[in-house]
């Protein structure tokens, strides 16, 4: 994350005009972001650079050599959080457990998602373009639906990871407020167990849709390829995600090592 | 991540973390000969503090400037730094805090000693006080000038 808050020349430049709390209220934005710093402790830190703002102004500086002067002696963001980290530990805590919590049940939610639209997809395309889900030699014939399926499958799954990827890096402010709100709403905490649960029920209720869709002949073929898909999801992630968590693991330690000045 | 255990009189067997001044300074104002060094100004923070307080209830930014002002500029601190020592010292016991308003009209955080505090405070006298002694004992015996 950048350093914000040690670096407040960046907060200036696309400003004609320079105003005290404006430029406030935007160090204290990089702060207020992360777990490490309570409301409290930001409160303390705002009047502590207000009063020292306040002294410089009295001692001769401009309004904005004074703010930039107090940022820099109350010290950069970085170093800030790493501090208050050592008294708010419970804090950053529960906010990487609500994060794994977040992520455990999106995943879920996601991969039941991604199962039904894939099946609808390409079952019901298929379908509706004339194939038979033939019942003898059942492995062999349901293998070219199955590859259609598992395709669809991680289709439907990267567009979903994708697409919460992008909601939760873009629209984070949006986020936050929709989740405030949620919190503070009993019918919607209750939409937020419901819909999950009904995305599972819709899930294990494809049987007999299928069976009143389709003729008996062909859920048994419908069925194995759909067997054969979910292996090989099975087995596509189960090498894939420790081969990224290797990756991104890799990448984090690389940076969390000081740079040496001679390769 | 710079954590160190330091034993203070007020808390028995220091096996609380504590947060240190100063030690992740990223900058260095510390290297001047006349300045203290990191590890000094983390270690002589809580007897400042306890002291400053011991004349009687201020603020952070206060508590900051009188040291520079008493120390002549050579204890710099990165002044941010100095809440979670006070967060610290709170939870500890031997410091509270109270929001009020000041007369600027603004609120601020005011901090005064505690009994513990008073206690701590005589602790870290005895040890800055045998420590110094022992050195001056020393230094005049073997006439080391500055």
């Amino acid at each position: 994350m950048a350093d914000g808050a040690s670096n407040p020349d960046q907060i200036m430049e696309d400003k004609t005009r320079f105003d005290l709390n404006t430029a406030v209220e935007h160090w204290l934005e990089t702060l207020r972001r992360s777990p490490e710093i309570r409301a409290e402790n930001l409160a303390e830190l705002e009047s502590h650079l207000r009063d020292s703002v306040a002294e410089w102004q009295r001692r001769g500086l401009g309004e904005e050599e004074a703010f930039v002067l107090a940022g820099h002696r109350l010290g950069g963001s970085m170093a800030l959080r790493q501090e208050f980290a050592k008294i708010n530990q419970s804090r950053v805590w529960l906010h990487r457990g609500l994060w794994m919590l977040v992520g455990i049940q999106a995943w879920a939610l996601l991969g039941t998602l991604s199962h039904l639209g894939a099946a609808a997809v390409t079952v019901g395309g298929l379908a509706s373009l004339g194939f038979k889900f033939r019942e003898p030699n059942l492995y062999l014939s349901a293998l070219g639906p199955a590859s259609g399926l598992t395709l669809t499958y991680l289709a439907f799954l990267a567009a979903c990871v994708t697409g919460a990827w992008w909601l939760v890096r873009r629209k984070e402010t949006g986020l936050r407020n929709a989740a405030d709100a949620v919190l503070h709403r009993p019918l919607w905490v209750g939409g937020f167990v419901l819909i999950p649960l009904g995305l599972l029920v819709l899930n294990f209720a494809q049987f007999p849709f299928l069976a009143f869709w389709f003729p008996r002949a062909e859920i048994g073929g419908i069925m194995a390829s759909k067997s054969i898909a979910s292996f090989a999801e099975s087995v596509l992630l189960t090498v894939s995600l420790p081969l990224l968590t290797v990756f991104l693991a890799r990448r984090y330690v690389a940076s969390c090592r000081p740079r040496r000045a001679n390769p | 991540m710079g954590v160190q255990n330091v034993q203070t009189p007020g808390r028995a067997g220091g096996a609380v973390v504590k947060p240190e001044m100063g030690l992740d300074k990223p900058n260095g104002i510390m290297h001047n000969a006349t300045m203290l060094s990191r590890e000094l100004v983390a270690a002589s923070t809580v007897p400042l503090v306890l002291s400053i307080l011991g004349e009687g209830e201020t603020y952070g930014y206060a508590l900051i400037q009188r040291v520079r002002e008493l120390s002549g500029g050579r204890i710099e601190w990165t002044e941010g730094m100095l809440y979670p020592v006070l967060h610290w010292m709170e939870e500890a016991g031997q410091i509270k805090s109270e929001w009020r308003e000041s007369d600027t009209g603004r609120k601020r955080k005011y901090y005064h000693l505690c009994r513990e505090g008073r206690e701590a405070l005589q602790g870290e006298r005895e040890q800055w006080l045998t420590v110094h002694q022992t050195l001056t004992r020393l230094w005049k015996t073997k006439h080391v000038s500055i």
